[in-house]
């Protein structure tokens, strides 16, 4: 039978999956939501990432956190005694938006 | 208080920005960076000077001790300015930056309202006398009178100041 609707059963890992970052090389194709804690100052950096797509990081940790160059935050504030989760979209080549939130007590 | 020079303007801070965007990225949480001098931050060291008699410079980068900080010079108190008539030309005469006797007129108009201040309470003891007769008790007597009495010995010490620093730094208190 013809595949009329996608569903989220045929998305890939990088749509559908969480893990636990290692280093600090972010592969945007990897997973959906990466998640890591800190334990020193971190540069991020990011491999296969494209215009539209968007990824999801929960990171702990109080120390300094530096983003690819054309980072803009578009909202809130990294808390380091909590999670937070951070979602990145790609808007343009080199340029991401990036939003921090974290729970609400 | 920490200072970053950008484009030949030292930009300072009371302490580091909690977010800073610079050709190495965009950095958050970025209190907590342990080596600010990597990206440009020094100390700023704001040297001991006397804030009546002396200013500090423009803020600048001492490249010997890496730090931003700031040289100190005593204000030059017989500074004059030349007068200017009415339609903005120099009339050739020059006036003193600092006017001692405009200065003194001011700490006793200052003292003379911190006075006022101090008897408002008991003036109605005054009023009272005027309307009704009733006597002024002693103690207030003498307490308004030792204010006034600080005025008048304020007044002759004011008077007395001979130097523009002097007369800035003239304090004065009607506490006992």
């Amino acid at each position: 039978m013809a595949l009329t609707k996608i569903t989220s059963k045929v998305l890939g890992d990088e749509f559908t999956t969480s893990s636990a970052l290692s280093g600090t090389a972010i592969d945007w194709t990897a997973s959906q939501v990466f998640t890591k804690t800190l334990s020193g100052a971190t540069t991020f950096t990011y491999t296969n990432d494209a215009i539209g797509m968007v990824k999801d990081l929960v990171l702990t940790g109080d120390y300094a956190i530096t983003w690819p160059t054309g980072t803009k935050i578009i909202s809130g504030t990294y808390d380091g005694s909590v999670a937070n989760l951070i979602q990145v979209t790609k808007t343009a080549t080199g340029q991401y938006w990036l939003s921090i939130s974290k729970e609400a007590v | 208080m920490v200072a970053i020079e950008k484009n030949g303007t030292i930009q300072t801070f009371n302490r580091l920005p909690n977010e800073w965007n610079d050709d190495k990225g965009y950095h958050i949480n970025f209190r907590k960076v342990t080596n600010k001098e990597d990206y440009g931050f020094y100390d700023v060291v704001i040297p001991e000077y006397d804030k009546i008699t002396q200013q500090l410079s423009s803020i600048f980068w001492d490249a010997d001790n890496k730090v931003f900080t700031y040289t100190v010079s005593n204000i030059d108190f017989d500074a004059t300015y030349p007068e200017l008539d009415e339609e903005g030309k120099e009339t050739g005469k020059t006036i003193p930056a600092y006017d001692k006797d405009k200065l003194k007129a001011s700490i006793i108009v200052t003292v003379k309202a911190d006075a006022n201040k101090l008897l408002a309470p008991t003036d109605w003891y005054s009023s009272r006398k005027s309307e009704l007769g009733t006597a002024i008790p002693d103690s207030v007597l003498a307490d308004r009178k030792k204010i006034r009495d600080k005025v008048d010995t304020i007044e002759t010490e004011v008077a007395a100041l001979t130097t523009v620093e002097s007369i800035l730094k003239y304090t004065y208190s009607f506490a006992e």
